[in-house]
């Protein structure tokens, strides 16, 4: 029989009551074997299909390479075989080789023979195809990964954790119906102390740096969507939030608070980290990032669209400052893209604050399909 | 000979089999905690795994296991908590302690008071109860947390504090830290 706990009879909480309710709370609660099994079998079925990509890449891989490998050991060994030439004539032979029609991974060999080959970044790459062609994986060591990239368009996926859809968070308003932003600027003055009264800080709205954050389908952005998508625009979801940056008496930025304007509150049970906040008889949902200080300090350029505009042009194209640009949430707040256009070009520059998900150099500036092409090649395929 | 590719796909199947087997509860428990809901938990627990296995060729064994795998389990609880879907899941808070007709008097209080801390720890919001649990039932270090939580250590202290002092609250007794 359940036991009520109506009654409030107060009693001291010490830590070793703390641990010892948990401890003796949480023991019923065991993973049967039924998911235990469906568990494993889903994580064979992962394994397998892993395994199978990593196949198919490396036969890609090794069709890309092998012939201008081919091509460069035949001039070297067409030097070596010179005899007497080499030695007389080694710095143009030496240019000679350079010369060779070989992609930068091969053109580097001091750095590819000590790469990492036998690092768990190697063997995870190339496990099931190393029988095919043992000698390749030597061309693909950790350290060219980036070269690589930039140079042939292929993309090597850095191992941590895998993304399979892109998504955003879910507290958001239509873009549209955003009030001005001079409007906006009050209010958010407005939330920032209820923010601070709330959680007993005292740190301040950045307001030049307030940014509207485009936000995915709520079904969110796989692999064929993206390929599917002639223009950036078609995988937005016409709604966003917005993103303010809280500095501390430092003047650093400490926090990011994601403001949504709650317009269909009996439709949304906000979760337990959101809060309510009413201001002007508006209801905001109100949220603090989860890597608001790393955000602030390593991607100020969320909230500096000149820096921005620095990156682009910096990477050689003529930009507009006029041109439209749409930051956009792929990763639940963690992760975004810049979306602007500069001439004819559509642009994409990835703002992470992990790198190794989406397989894109971050801060790089690449173009809508070149993004797409890379993306989509780590997005649970 | 067996080729040492086989080897190492055999490896990874007998690891992951470890992993589920050892930490599994644990993993399960978390998500139960931190999205109240057995089910999500349930779900939580597959997909804490795959990633397991997405990522173990990553792991640079930097933090202990038990950290890596934690650390994965609560992001996997966190996107379901922003995923839209979650929020139209309906949660539950029950914890229910059971009694029988032998218990004494004494007993009987004791047991109200559990039930009471742990209703209460239940109703913490999210970010706090991540850290009690984390603390108190894992028995991970403030260091540790900050891994697991990617957040400084400062604030895993601070968060812990204002955990208790919540719990404090709402039971109206004393906490004692």
């Amino acid at each position: 029989m359940a036991e009520s706990n109506e009654r409030r009879v107060p009693f001291s909480v010490s830590d070793d009551m703390i641990k010892e309710v948990l401890k003796s709370g949480l023991s019923e609660i065991k993973a049967s074997d039924e998911l235990i099994n469906i568990t494993l079998e889903k994580c064979q079925a992962e394994i397998e299909n892993k395994q199978k990509k990593q196949s198919r890449k490396f036969m890609f891989m090794t069709y890309k390479v092998g012939a201008p490998l081919a091509a460069g050991a035949l001039v070297l060994a067409l030097i070596i075989n010179s005899g007497g030439l080499l030695t007389k004539k080694m710095e143009s032979g030496m240019s000679t080789a350079q010369q060779a029609p070989v992609p930068s991974a091969v053109a580097v060999p001091a750095e590819v023979t000590t790469s990492n080959i036998n690092s768990d970044d190697q063997v995870a790459g190339y496990d099931s195809a190393a029988p095919q062609a043992p000698e390749s994986p030597k061309l693909l060591g950790k350290g060219n990964q980036k070269s690589e990239e930039a140079s042939s368009g292929l993309t090597m996926m850095r191992f941590g954790e895998k993304v399979d859809v892109l998504n955003s968070l879910a507290s958001r308003s239509v873009n549209k119906a955003e009030p001005a932003m001079d409007k906006l600027d009050k209010l958010f003055m407005a939330v920032t102390e209820l923010y601070n009264l709330k959680n007993g800080t005292k740190l301040s709205l950045v307001k030049e740096g307030i940014t509207r954050i485009y936000t995915l389908p709520q079904s969110g952005v796989n692999a064929e969507t993206l390929q599917k998508a002639d223009d950036y625009h078609e995988i937005l979801s016409g709604e966003g939030y917005w993103a303010l940056p809280l500095k501390n008496q430092d003047g650093i930025i400490d926090t990011v608070l994601t403001v949504a304007e709650d317009v269909a509150p009996a439709e949304t049970s906000v979760s337990d980290s959101d809060t309510v906040y009413s201001v002007e008889e508006k209801e905001f949902i109100v949220s603090s990032l989860e890597k608001g200080s790393i955000i602030g300090s390593e991607l100020y350029e969320l909230f500096d669209k000149s820096a921005i505009s620095g990156l682009i042009s910096k990477a050689g194209y003529k930009y507009d400052n006029e041109a439209e640009m749409i930051i956009a949430d792929i990763n639940y707040g963690n992760d975004f893209i810049v979306l602007t256009q500069a001439g004819n070009e559509k642009l994409v520059v990835p703002l992470l604050t992990d790198e190794s998900l989406f397989g894109v150099v971050n801060k790089k500036v690449y173009t809508w399909p070149e993004f797409v092409r890379i993306i989509s090649s780590c997005l649970g395929q | 000979m067996t080729p040492p590719e086989i080897n190492k796909e055999i490896d990874i199947n007998k690891e992951i089999s470890r992993l589920v087997e050892e930490y599994g509860n644990d993993v399960l428990r978390i998500a139960t905690v931190i999205l109240k809901s057995k089910e999500l938990a349930e779900d939580v627990f597959q997909e804490t795994f795959l990633r397991v296995v997405r990522s173990y060729s990553g792991y640079r064994r930097e933090s202990s296991e038990k950290t890596w795998i934690i650390s994965i389990a609560v992001n996997v609880c966190r996107d379901y908590m922003r995923s839209a879907w979650k929020r139209r899941v309906v949660v539950t808070d029950d914890f229910i302690t059971y009694s029988s007709d032998s218990d004494t008097e004494e007993i009987i209080e004791k047991r109200r008071e559990k039930q009471a801390l742990i209703n209460s720890i239940m109703k913490l919001p999210d970010k706090y109860r991540e850290v009690i649990l984390l603390f108190y039932y894992q028995e991970m270090g403030v260091n540790d947390i900050a891994k697991v939580l990617r957040i400084p250590e400062g604030t895993v202290k601070s968060r812990l504090f204002k955990a208790r002092t919540l719990l404090h609250d709402m039971i109206g007794g004393e906490a004692h830290g």
